[in-house]
């Protein structure tokens, strides 16, 4: 651990101020609610590139030249030590982000499981378990056309072989889910693009997944991230419903659930708490990707979360619907290119973590309060009466109803939705 | 040029279908009035990556080896394709051209190094060079800014680019000189002194002015907009910023816009609002022509397809009196999947041939006289003795005043008649 002591300048464990890993929150202890993942690619893979120009960052585990497992190693000691400097209970990774592309599959695995026996080692050490592991399915030129989605069948096989060995590092690792992310499974112009077929493509794959799950008796659960576009122009994986109309036509609404990504809601033009709802309403509810988009530019900004009042709200519809069961918040966040030092990286995820947990603390109050739930349910309360219970259950036609109105005379009267003073009631638990 | 030759083998021969190069359009030659230029970044030094995914494209000029050795069959591939399109203009970043070195003092040597390989290729042929521009934006040193860095040795670095650039542009006969603020703009105003940056940057473009009369560069510069992208918030938002900007440091004789179609979108205008905003306030210079994608919100840089949105960009383009020192610059790249040799003549050419078709509609548009009747019949009134009294400032609010009530001025609304100009364009696509 020599090596990454002297990357972070810190090296005591952080200090919070509001996340206090112990504290009971509506009965649950506080890390149990909120389950902080650190994500691997954003935090040691990314060099600080962005479209218009090179690295920032220089990690020493980038050097050019270095031997690529020795900087495997190397990530891997870092990476562990953040853990530690952030009492982080969770990681998350994909198999690209841990361990270098070999000339063939074969080879590519071999590494990947080598940083697996690694981590197993690290692991057990520290405590830190695997939130989720997935297949990085979208940077190698071979899936610039779509992995699942691809029109060449073989890149599908190639896909396939690379997920059963990622499936079975996670579940040898003891992950709590398995998560794929669609970023190649779209097109950039339907002029070449048989729209129908890939579809039915990407539901072969994921019915390939949840097969071989079950298969090696993998327990967690299956996650789809949703995402409108970028890097593609149009993704299959668009947002929380059309993702549950996709599992619904292949017979799959039972088997997966969605990983939602706040700016990737943003993207899709809907708010965090909005997907958060949908995903519970459908239940499909798994995992949350915690960050922070922009909302006035279009692309995956991965700011690291900030905004209290729009956390707490995240947090209370989370904590509405149950919480979590092995989903988890993944810190799928960035620095930004400019915060070069170590400990950028450190004070990012710390700050978030506080916050999530000041958040969980705000949405502790609004779920105790009962008041916002309590005006939501008054608001339906017409629907618990006969006539209510009646229509949903089916008992009543168009004729039946028409006669209702017209025996009873119904004129129903408009009643105010008051927006201003629940928004008010919000900010008073803030 | 036999390596060069290799690169483009079996590439179907180019052919235009509306381009003619010699064909009068209002008076002067279709290639004179479209002033085509080929871009050097997307085209040569496209690799095909994307935020989510490595190099695609696999071009022989990235690969492995001897960095000048590799800028050379660079550039024989780019007057290669040059030659096969016929174009005649093209533009560049200084790095485009040439490796950056270990010093300023090694890059600008290597960038002069290509400029005289460049020099003899552009002897031998008739193509020019539209604008030149310094790489302001992709080394790690610029991440704060050039111009705009809090660190005032990072200004003087990128003004010794600059010059460099500068001079290389006057002496290769460039026509014009860009600047692109992609790193002039911050990420977070907490981390920011807004009102120090735009000075520096106004100081940085009066240098660039100053030096290029010291060394009798007779081009304009050029200030390409943008309002995002890399960075959260550029100063160089859109026309209307940068005409600000430009008045407020004395800059509007001396400096023009560069404005692109996916640029203009990023900004919520139309690329005509652009084109027509910069012809009204007398900066307009020359045209990025590139398609974003309406419903994304990013730079797509695609080449330009739709036949009314160009025809009517040129249409404006044309009514402030054409391109004059500027050109359409294809800033425009191949999608990521397009990785055949084929896929980069294919697109330069449609493109071209739409440019060119979409000119000859644009024509149509002077040439019918309609669309300009309907707009000055709209603003008929403005030239009679009240509409001329009120803009040379001889009434008052009062004297306006006493006119309504004495002649019971009660002006009714007339129909801004969208659908049917909307329907006179159609005619003319």
């Amino acid at each position: 651990m020599k090596k990454t002591d002297s990357f972070f300048q810190q090296s005591v464990p952080v200090k919070y101020k509001w996340y206090k890993p112990e504290k009971k929150v509506l009965g649950r202890a506080m890390a149990d609610h909120l389950r902080f993942a650190v994500c691997y690619w954003h935090s040691f893979v990314w060099p600080g590139l962005d479209p218009f120009g090179g690295e920032t960052f220089r990690r020493p585990w980038h050097a050019a030249g270095g031997d690529p497992m020795k900087q495997a190693h190397h990530k891997a000691d870092v990476a562990f030590e953040l853990f530690r400097l952030l009492q982080v209970p969770f990681f998350t990774f994909h198999d690209r982000d841990i361990a270098p592309e070999g000339d063939t599959l074969r080879e590519s695995n071999r590494n990947v499981r080598k940083i697996g026996e690694v981590f197993e080692k690290k692991m057990a050490k520290s405590g830190v378990k695997v939130l989720w592991g997935t297949a990085n399915l979208f940077t190698n030129r071979r899936y610039m056309s779509g992995a699942a989605t691809n029109p060449d069948p073989e890149v599908f096989a190639y896909a396939a072989a690379q997920v059963k060995n990622v499936l079975e590092l996670t579940h040898e690792l003891k992950g709590e889910n398995y998560v794929l992310w669609g970023g190649r499974e779209g097109y950039e112009t339907l002029l070449n693009t048989d729209l129908a077929r890939e579809l039915d493509q990407l539901g072969r794959f994921l019915n390939l997944v949840v097969e071989h799950k079950h298969k090696i008796g993998f327990k967690g659960l299956i996650l789809i991230e949703p995402k409108p576009g970028e890097p593609t122009k149009h993704q299959y994986d668009y947002d929380v419903s059309t993702v549950y109309g996709f599992l619904k036509r292949y017979g799959l609404e039972k088997e997966v659930k969605v990983n939602i990504e706040q700016n990737h809601a943003l993207l899709a033009g809907h708010t965090f708490e909005h997907e958060i709802a949908m995903a519970q309403a459908l239940g499909i509810f798994g995992s949350i990707d915690m960050n922070r988009g922009d909302e006035q530019l279009g692309w995956d900004t991965d700011q690291f979360p900030n905004n209290l009042p729009q956390m707490a709200l995240a947090m209370y519809h989370i904590l509405r619907g149950g919480g979590f069961t092995s989903g988890g918040l993944n810190f799928d966040a960035k620095v930004r290119r400019q915060s070069i030092d170590p400990d950028d990286l450190v004070i990012a995820h710390a700050n978030a973590m506080d916050l999530c947990a000041r958040a969980l603390l705000v949405a502790e109050k609004m779920v105790s309060d009962k008041e916002l739930g309590r005006r939501v349910d008054a608001r339906y309360a017409g629907w618990k009466g006969k006539l209510g219970r009646d229509i949903l259950a089916g008992k009543m036609s168009l004729d039946k109803l028409a006669k209702l109105v017209e025996k009873n005379d119904l004129e129903p009267q408009p009643r105010s939705g008051r927006q201003e003073e629940l928004e008010g009631l919000v900010n008073k638990y803030i | 040029m036999k390596r060069a030759a290799s690169f483009f083998d079996g590439v179907k021969p180019v052919t235009y279908r509306w381009y003619q190069p010699d064909r009068k359009v209002l008076g002067r030659r279709m290639e004179d009035q479209l002033r085509i230029a080929v871009c050097y970044w997307h085209t040569l030094g496209g690799t095909g990556t994307d935020p989510f995914g490595g190099e695609t494209f696999m071009r022989p000029w990235h690969r492995a080896g001897d960095a000048m050795k590799q800028a050379h069959l660079k550039a024989d591939v780019a007057f290669d394709l040059f030659e096969r399109l016929g174009t005649r203009y093209f533009t560049f970043h200084d790095l485009d051209l040439a490796p950056e070195g270990d010093t300023l003092r090694e890059t600008n040597r290597n960038v002069r190094r290509m400029g005289e390989a460049i020099a003899k290729k552009m002897s031998r042929g008739r193509v020019k060079l539209l604008w030149g521009m310094a790489n302001l934006t992709g080394h790690r040193r610029y991440m704060s800014g050039a111009a705009t860095n809090p660190d005032p040795e990072v200004f003087a670095y990128a003004a010794a680019q600059s010059k460099n650039a500068l001079e290389l542009t006057h002496e290769l006969g460039g026509e014009n000189y860009a600047l692109w603020g992609g790193r002039e703009g911050y990420e977070t105003i907490l981390n920011t002194d807004l009102s120090r940056e735009m000075q520096q940057l106004a100081r940085f473009i009066s240098l660039i002015v100053e030096h290029k009369h010291k060394i009798g560069f007779k081009g304009p510069i050029l200030v390409e907009t943008k309002p995002a992208e890399p960075t959260k918030h550029q100063y160089d938002a859109d026309v209307a910023a940068v005409y600000g900007f430009l008045a407020r440091h004395h800059l509007t004789t001396e400096v023009k816009v560069n404005i692109e179609q996916n640029h203009a979108l990023h900004a919520g205008h139309t690329f005509e609002h652009e084109i027509a905003l910069a012809q009204a306030l007398g900066i307009f210079g020359s045209l990025d022509m590139n398609r974003g994608d309406e419903l994304l919100g990013w730079d797509t840089a695609q080449f330009p397809n739709n036949l009314p949105h160009v025809a009517l960009a040129l249409y404006y383009t044309l009514r402030g009196g054409g391109l004059g020192a500027g050109g359409l610059n294809l800033d425009a790249k191949v999608r990521r999947q397009s990785i055949d040799a084929q896929d980069l003549v294919t697109a330069h050419a449609q493109a071209i041939d739409l440019c060119a078709r979409a000119l000859l509609a644009a024509e149509k548009m002077i040439a019918g006289g309609e669309l300009a009747k309907h707009v000055e019949a709209r603003y008929a009134g403005w030239k009679g003795k009240l509409g001329r009294e009120i803009l040379s400032g001889k009434t008052s609010l009062a004297k306006l005043a006493k006119h309504v009530e004495k002649h019971d001025l009660e002006p009714q609304p007339r129909s801004g008649r969208q659908e049917f100009l909307e329907s006179v364009v159609n005619r003319y696509t």
